[in-house]
């Protein structure tokens, strides 16, 4: 049977305001302080109408914009997509609760999910990229991991069985923003092991010192994570190379900060071509890039294999075009994605000349 | 005197109520409308507009059905099912459930299917439950009887659709579908089965024979779908168009799709009239969209798979389109904002022409 209408459009438009609701996605372990957080956001007057979707997706009630879930784990809904990747998987639950929360009164003007302990963040992120419906009217703004300042470091550590990811190491490697919580019980020394010990599996995530929870929640909601440029003006150095690391089986970032106009072409070949071939082991991908001939800057994000970009702010006059994105993944060979990148840069020097698609300068 | 037939042949006229909350769906009983609110509001009006009794559920609102002898109302949320008498206006069972979605009352209007969490119950017209199915592989999101005679029913979920016969006790067959089915219609005379699938693309079966078929490249999730009253053309929604395919004779293997496009927005309702026009050839489609937009589309004996169609008549509310219905002369949107309005069919139409 023959195809229908493959050339309507539903979803992100390029070119408008998003006007889409930001999702906000809360991870951490049971005890790091997630339901301390939650209250202080559903408290706290932040001027925000929050729906809060609580724990395993079971109820859709926005009264006193709270939500309570009462589905076991057992009942999680993750459904393959069956696009030829196993690592697509979407949240069926939410699907459902989101579709039903999205026809009901405008009441809120952001949404909280929070998730246990133990879920995969993966499927839930992958939610908003993979459903059409709710990506016309939803936007992934952050997935925001608790950590237990003083008992994470033993997650960390625990040695699972081949093919079982190690859910902390997970929840940090996906996160923009990791709530440091309770460093009042946690001696300065173990702080800056753990910091240390974030960094090298997640360099971009920001990282938040709290005691019960106690952050800013500008730092939390519409934060628009996925733009690089927040954490580059607090963190400026995270795309800086981290040298002691070496390539091997553990989860770590790759920073690329570089000069230069990319051709489009070059770079979806080689991007395809790498989350179809490496995306199982790419958590996060996120990145601002400078295309040959746009004015604007291209900012994208991605989960596993699947990924979503949008045209952002115009490049300032005088201001340095630089192509800054970072990979969290297991066993990254810093060398090789660098060198696959730089080869989609353009040959010429002028940013708006039309794309060009030569290699240019292998690994340094 | 003011019987029923009478009623129906008159000409309608415009009206307006309010529910005020986002309208779930929209009936026209014998003689009566009937609309539902996300947030549990019900509203029943006699065809004329004037209110008869409003009332509010103290919970949000997932589904709603009424039987085809307009005499029972099943309202599903995630925790209740409840079941309401309508000439009486009284409740006469709220049931315990999980997460309802989906509701089917049989023709006979005896039987109600409803989703319970990843289960199917069926209970009787006094809210009886006789039969619980086993657990499906996710929460049951379409559910429709197969034929007049009630034996058999099919259940939508992740990884394909099951049809059962509640009486036996007995899965009849299961249908396979790689992702999870969200829309289910049934043709007419029971012989296809097609869902929409999560992955953007329709999934049909012809049964009882189980062979299956595809239908892709619409540009996002397909979740309503409805085959006309005679079972020739199934009408989904894509985007801000809709596609009709052609199941007559050996079914729409091979055929393309007949497209439907005009509408300013993104079709969020959509509902077949019946058949009118010389010998009742003509098939009559009125659909809603996103910004408010009402349009009649008509589809003739000689149309073909692969052709395109505009619509007849665009009727500009202004006010997202979430629920809509239609009888001989009156065509009921619910919308966004709570409004409820009344369109005489004849405001879509274009001006006719006399008979010669």
């Amino acid at each position: 049977v023959q195809t229908a209408t493959p050339d309507s459009n539903t979803g992100a438009d390029t070119g408008r305001a998003d006007d889409r609701i930001p999702v906000t996605v809360l991870t951490g372990f049971l005890g790091s302080g997630k339901t301390t957080l939650l209250n202080r956001i559903l408290t706290e007057h932040h001027g925000r109408r929050v729906a809060v979707i609580e724990n395993e997706f079971g109820e859709v009630g926005i009264d006193d914009a709270l939500v309570r879930g009462q589905v076991t784990e057992a009942d999680e809904e993750v459904f393959e997509m069956n696009n030829g990747c196993i690592c697509c998987t979407v949240r069926g639950d939410l699907i459902r609760i989101l579709g039903a929360l999205l026809r009901r009164k405008d009441r809120f003007d952001a949404i909280l999910i929070e998730t246990t302990g133990l879920a995969d963040p993966a499927p839930v992120a992958q939610t908003f990229f993979m459903d059409d419906t709710l990506r016309a009217q939803l936007r992934l703004d952050a997935i925001i991991t608790v950590v237990d300042a003083k008992h994470v470091l033993a997650h960390l550590d625990e040695v699972k069985p081949d093919g079982v990811e190690n859910e902390a190491i997970e929840q940090i490697a996906f996160a923009d923003r990791i709530v440091l919580n309770k460093t009042d019980l946690a001696a300065p020394d173990e702080l800056t092991e753990l910091t240390h010990r974030i960094r090298a599996i997640n360099a971009s995530a920001a990282i938040l010192p709290a005691v019960r929870c106690a952050v800013d929640l500008d730092d939390i909601l519409r934060v628009h994570a996925f733009d690089l440029d927040a954490i580059l003006a607090t963190e400026p150095q995270f795309l800086d190379p981290d040298t002691t690391h070496q390539h091997d089986q553990s989860v770590t970032s790759v920073g690329i900060d570089t000069d230069g106009a990319l051709n489009p072409e070059a770079l979806n070949t080689w991007l395809g071509a790498l989350l179809a071939t490496r995306g199982q082991d790419l958590f996060r991908s996120k990145g601002v890039l400078n295309l040959a001939g746009v004015q604007r800057r291209y900012l994208f994000q991605g989960v596993h294999m699947l990924h979503d970009g949008d045209f952002g702010e115009p490049w300032r006059p005088g201001e340095p075009r630089r192509n800054r994105l970072v990979f969290i993944g297991r066993g990254l060979d810093r060398a090789e994605l660098d060198a696959g990148f730089r080869a989609c840069l353009t040959t010429t020097t002028d940013p708006d000349a039309p794309a060009d698609a030569a290699p240019a300068g292998a690994a340094r | 005197v003011t019987g029923p037939a009478q009623t129906r042949h008159a000409e309608a006229h415009s009206w307006r109520l309010d529910i005020d909350e986002p309208a779930l769906t929209v009936h026209i009983l014998p003689e009566a409308i009937l609309a539902t609110g996300t947030e549990g509001a019900l509203l029943l009006t006699d065809l004329d507009g004037r209110e008869r009794w409003r009332q509010r559920l103290g919970r949000f609102t997932l589904s709603a059905a009424v039987s085809p002898d307009g005499t029972r109302l099943a309202i599903g949320a995630d925790s209740h099912l409840t079941l309401i008498d309508l000439p009486t206006t009284t409740v006469l069972r709220e049931c315990p459930t999980r997460w309802c979605a989906a509701l089917a009352w049989a023709a006979n209007s005896r039987e109600l299917a409803a989703a319970d969490g990843k289960q199917v119950r069926v209970l009787d017209r006094v809210g009886h439950r006789y039969w619980t199915s086993p657990p499906l592989p996710s929460t049951v999101t379409g559910l429709t009887w197969l034929r007049r005679d009630a034996r058999r029913l099919a259940a939508a979920a992740y990884q394909g659709v099951t049809i059962y016969e509640p009486a036996t006790s007995r899965v009849a067959q299961h249908l396979a579908a790689p992702g999870a089915i969200a829309g289910l219609a049934v043709a007419p005379n029971g012989r296809w089965i097609v869902g929409g699938s999560q992955d953007a693309t329709l999934h049909g079966w012809r049964v009882p024979a189980g062979n299956d078929f595809r239908m892709s490249g619409f540009p996002s999730t397909v979740s309503q779908l409805a085959f006309d009253p005679t079972g020739r053309w199934l009408a989904n929604d894509a985007a801000d168009s809709l596609t009709l395919w052609d199941f007559s004779g050996p079914g729409p293997t091979g055929r393309d799709a007949l497209v439907a496009e005009g509408h300013p927005s993104r079709i969020t309702a959509f509902t077949w009239a019946r058949a009118c026009g010389p010998g009742e050839t003509i098939r009559e489609l009125y659909s809603g969209d996103d910004a408010g937009n009402l349009a009649l589309w008509r589809v003739h004996p000689h149309h073909r798979p692969g052709d395109r169609i505009r619509p007849t008549g665009i009727l500009d509310t202004g006010d997202p389109v979430t629920a809509l219905t239609t009888n001989d002369t009156q065509l009921i949107s619910g919308h966004r904002s709570g409004a409820l309005r009344c369109h005489p069919r004849s405001s879509l139409a274009p001006p006719r022409r006399t008979n010669r």
